[in-house]
C-alpha cells in the first residue's frame, strides 16, 4: 500500500520528549474537560495533603513554632514527590498496556524516561503554585529564591521516580506485592520533616526519620528557601539533591531492568503492580 | 522473513517446569499470510510473545525481518506490529478522544502526531471506521475498537504483523472487512503472522499455516497440503442417493468399518451421506454401493471429498482436543 510510508522521525531523545508532550496533552485534556474535573483534581491533591498539614499546624501550635513557611514548603515538596510516585505510570494499571510498551520502538525504558520528564513538568507546576499561594499567607518568603527552588524540583521527581521504579521492579522480579511508594508517602508525611520538625516530637518517634530518604532533600530545600545570600552554598545544596536524585534513579532503573528480564523469562509481563 | 529454529520455552510450575514449546521450527516467507493454529494451550501465544520480544526463549533461536529476537530485540521491535485480540478492550484511555489514543500509540513508535492522524484517517476509511477523531473511545463498539487497534498497529509501517486472535468477538461483516484489509496489506508486501480460532476463515485468507499441538508443530504447509495431509490414512466419500431414509440407514449398518460423518436430506427423498473409511479398506465403498443398489436405493453420485481445514485440523491433532 502506498500509504504505508511513515517512518519514525527524530533522535531517541526527541521521540521521548514527543511522548511526554502527548501525555501532557492528554493530562490537560482530562483536566480541562470541565470546571468539575479541575475542581476534582485540585480537591484530590488537597485531600491527600490536608490531614498532614493540619497535624503539622496542631503540633506547631503545641510547640509554638512559626509554621506557615514550614508547612508551605512541606506541601510544595510533598505535591512534587507525590506526583513522581503515583501519577506517571497510571497507564500501566491498564492490563495490556505494559506489553504494548515493551513491543514499541521506544521500549519500556524510553516510556519511563518520557514519564519522568512529564513528572518533572507536573512537579514544577504544582510546586510553584503552592509556593506562590503560600506566599500570600507568609509574606516573608522571597520570590527571588523561587528559581533556585524550582531548579531543585527535578531532583525530587528523580528521587520519587527511582523509588517507584524499585518497587515496580521488585514486583516484576518476585510477583510479591510490596507497596513501597505507599509506605514512603506515609513515612515522608509523618516523619519526613514535611509538615513539622522532627525535633519537636519524641526522640523515639523522631528516629523513624532515619528511614526516610527524602529528609535529605527537604532539609536542603528549606535551606535554599530561607534565602541564604551566598550563591555557592545554594548551588552546593542543589548539587547535593541532584546527587541523591541520580543515585535513586540509577538504582531504580537497575532494579526494574532486572525485574523486566526476570518477567520476560518467567512470562509474567502481564502482571505489573506499582505499589501505588 | 520469520525463521524459528528449535524454540523451547518452559515456565515454573510448582517445583518443576511445564513446557509450552518443545522445539518448534518453521519459517515464514516475505509477503505471505501465515496461519498459526492449535488448540488452547498449544503454545501459540507463547510463540508470538517470543517473536515479538516480549518473552525470552529458554533454547533455540528465532529471527524476524533478519534480526535475532534474543540478541537484537530493539531492531526487531522497529520492524514489527503486534495486536493481541485479548487486549482490544483494555489498551485504550477510554475517556480520551480517538485522536489522543492514536497520538499516544504513534509516539510510542516515534511517529509525530500530525503524520499519525493523517495516516490514521486514511486507514480508518479503508476499514469503514468513522474518521471523526474527537469521539471518546468509550463510545466505540467492540468491533470499532478492534478496527482501531489494527489502525494503531499499522501506524509505524511495520514490515511484519503479529496478530494474535485479532477477530475474537467480531461479527461476520467486520471479520470479513478485517480479512480484506489483511489481503490488501499482503499485496503491499507485508508479512502477516496470524493466530486465529476461526479456521474456516483462516483457510480463506492464509497462504500457508502451521498446526501446533502441545508445544510441537504437527504439520506445516500450504492450506491445501494440510487438508490432504489428513487424508494419508483415510478416504472421505460422499454418496448422493434417493430412496427410503430408514432403509438406507439399515443397509449402511450392515457395512462395518464405515464411519458415518454426515447424513443430510437435500431434496424430496434425496440424501447426501458422507463417510470416512480407512484407505486400505476402500473396497468398503463398493460394498456399500452394491448393498444399496440391491435393496432398491438409487445411487445418484459417489465422490471423494476434500476435508475442510477444520476437519483436517481435528484429524491432525487427534480427537482428544477441541478445535481451537
Amino acid at each position: 500500500m502506498s500509504l504505508l510510508n511513515i517512518k519514525a522521525k527524530g533522535t531517541a531523545i526527541a521521540q521521548i520528549l514527543r511522548l511526554s508532550e502527548v501525555n501532557l496533552q492528554i493530562s490537560l485534556y482530562y483536566l480541562g474537560r470541565s470546571i468539575i474535573t479541575v475542581t476534582v483534581a485540585l480537591l484530590r491533591i488537597i485531600m491527600r495533603l490536608l490531614p498532614f498539614s493540619v497535624l503539622g499546624q496542631v503540633l506547631a501550635a503545641g510547640y509554638r513554632t512559626s509554621l506557615p513557611e514550614f508547612v508551605t514548603v512541606g506541601l510544595a515538596f510533598s505535591a512534587a514527590l507525590n506526583d513522581s510516585l503515583i501519577s506517571p505510570l497510571r497507564s500501566w494499571r491498564q492490563k495490556g498496556i505494559f506489553e504494548n510498551h515493551m513491543v514499541s520502538k521506544l521500549g519500556v525504558r524510553g516510556v519511563l524516561l518520557s514519564h519522568l520528564v512529564l513528572s518533572c513538568i507536573r512537579g514544577e507546576v504544582l510546586f510553584a503554585t503552592i509556593l506562590i499561594m503560600g506566599n500570600l499567607i507568609s509574606p516573608e518568603f522571597s520570590l527571588k529564591t523561587l528559581p533556585y527552588l524550582m531548579l531543585m524540583v527535578p531532583s525530587i521527581s528523580m528521587t520519587g521516580f527511582g523509588i517507584m521504579l524499585m518497587s515496580a521492579g521488585y514486583h516484576l522480579r518476585t510477583q510479591r506485592i510490596v507497596p513501597v511508594p505507599l509506605y514512603l508517602r506515609f513515612l515522608t508525611w509523618a516523619f519526613g520533616e514535611v509538615f513539622f520538625p522532627l525535633d519537636k516530637i519524641s526522640p523515639i518517634l523522631s528516629r523513624l526519620g532515619w528511614f526516610v530518604p527524602t529528609i535529605f532533600l527537604i532539609r536542603r530545600l528549606r535551606f535554599v528557601y530561607s534565602g541564604t545570600p551566598i550563591l555557592a552554598e545554594i548551588l552546593s545544596k542543589i548539587a547535593q539533591t541532584y546527587l541523591l536524585g541520580v543515585l535513586f534513579l540509577v538504582l531504580g532503573f537497575l532494579v526494574i531492568n532486572g525485574g523486566l528480564e526476570e518477567a520476560r523469562s518467567k512470562g509474567t509481563t502481564t502482571r505489573i503492580f506499582l505499589g501505588v | 522473513m520469520i525463521k524459528v529454529d528449535g524454540l523451547i520455552k518452559s515456565f515454573p510450575k510448582g517445583k518443576g517446569r511445564t513446557y509450552a514449546l518443545r522445539g518448534v521450527t518453521f519459517s515464514v516467507e516475505e509477503g505471505e499470510i501465515f496461519g498459526y493454529l492449535g488448540p488452547n494451550g498449544a503454545g501459540k501465544t507463547t510463540t508470538i510473545k517470543i517473536l515479538t520480544t516480549i518473552w525470552k526463549q529458554d533454547e533455540g533461536e528465532a529471527w524476524v525481518a533478519g534480526y535475532n529476537v534474543r540478541t537484537t530485540p530493539g531492531k526487531v521491535r522497529e520492524r514489527i506490529g503486534w495486536l493481541d485480540g485479548m487486549n482490544i478492550e483494555l489498551m485504550w484511555m477510554t475517556h480520551a478522544p480517538v485522536k489522543y489514543n492514536i497520538a499516544y500509540f504513534a509516539s510510542l513508535n516515534g511517529i509525530p502526531s500530525s503524520l499519525a492522524l493523517e495516516r490514521a484517517r486514511e486507514l480508518m476509511e479503508l476499514l469503514d471506521l468513522d474518521p471523526d477523531l474527537d469521539v471518546p473511545i468509550y463510545k466505540y463498539s467492540f468491533g470499532m475498537k478492534a478496527k482501531l487497534a489494527l489502525v494503531v498497529t499499522l501506524l509505524h509501517n511495520p514490515d511484519v504483523l503479529f496478530l494474535d486472535e485479532p477477530t475474537i468477538g467480531l461479527d461476520v461483516p467486520t471479520r470479513s472487512k478485517f480479512y480484506d484489509m489483511l489481503r490488501e496489506l499482503r499485496e503491499g508486501g507485508k508479512t502477516i503472522f496470524l493466530s486465529s480460532h476461526m479456521l474456516h476463515e483462516v483457510e480463506k485468507v492464509c497462504d500457508r499455516a502451521a498446526i501446533l499441538n502441545r508445544g510441537e508443530i504437527v504439520a506445516v504447509g500450504r492450506i491445501n497440503e494440510l487438508r490432504l495431509l489428513s487424508l494419508i490414512d483415510v478416504l472421505n466419500v460422499r454418496f448422493r442417493v434417493s430412496g427410503d431414509e430408514n432403509l438406507i440407514r439399515e443397509v449402511l449398518k450392515e457395512v462395518p468399518g464405515l464411519k458415518l460423518l454426515n447424513f443430510m436430506r437435500v431434496g424430496k427423498g434425496e440424501y447426501s451421506i458422507s463417510f470416512r473409511v480407512p484407505r486400505q479398506s476402500s473396497d468398503l465403498i463398493a460394498t456399500a454401493n452394491e448393498l444399496l443398489v440391491k435393496s432398491g436405493v438409487k445411487v445418484l453420485r459417489i465422490e471423494e471429498q476434500i476435508p475442510s481445514l477444520e476437519e483436517a485440523f481435528l484429524s491432525l491433532i487427534g480427537d482428544e482436543n477441541e478445535p481451537s
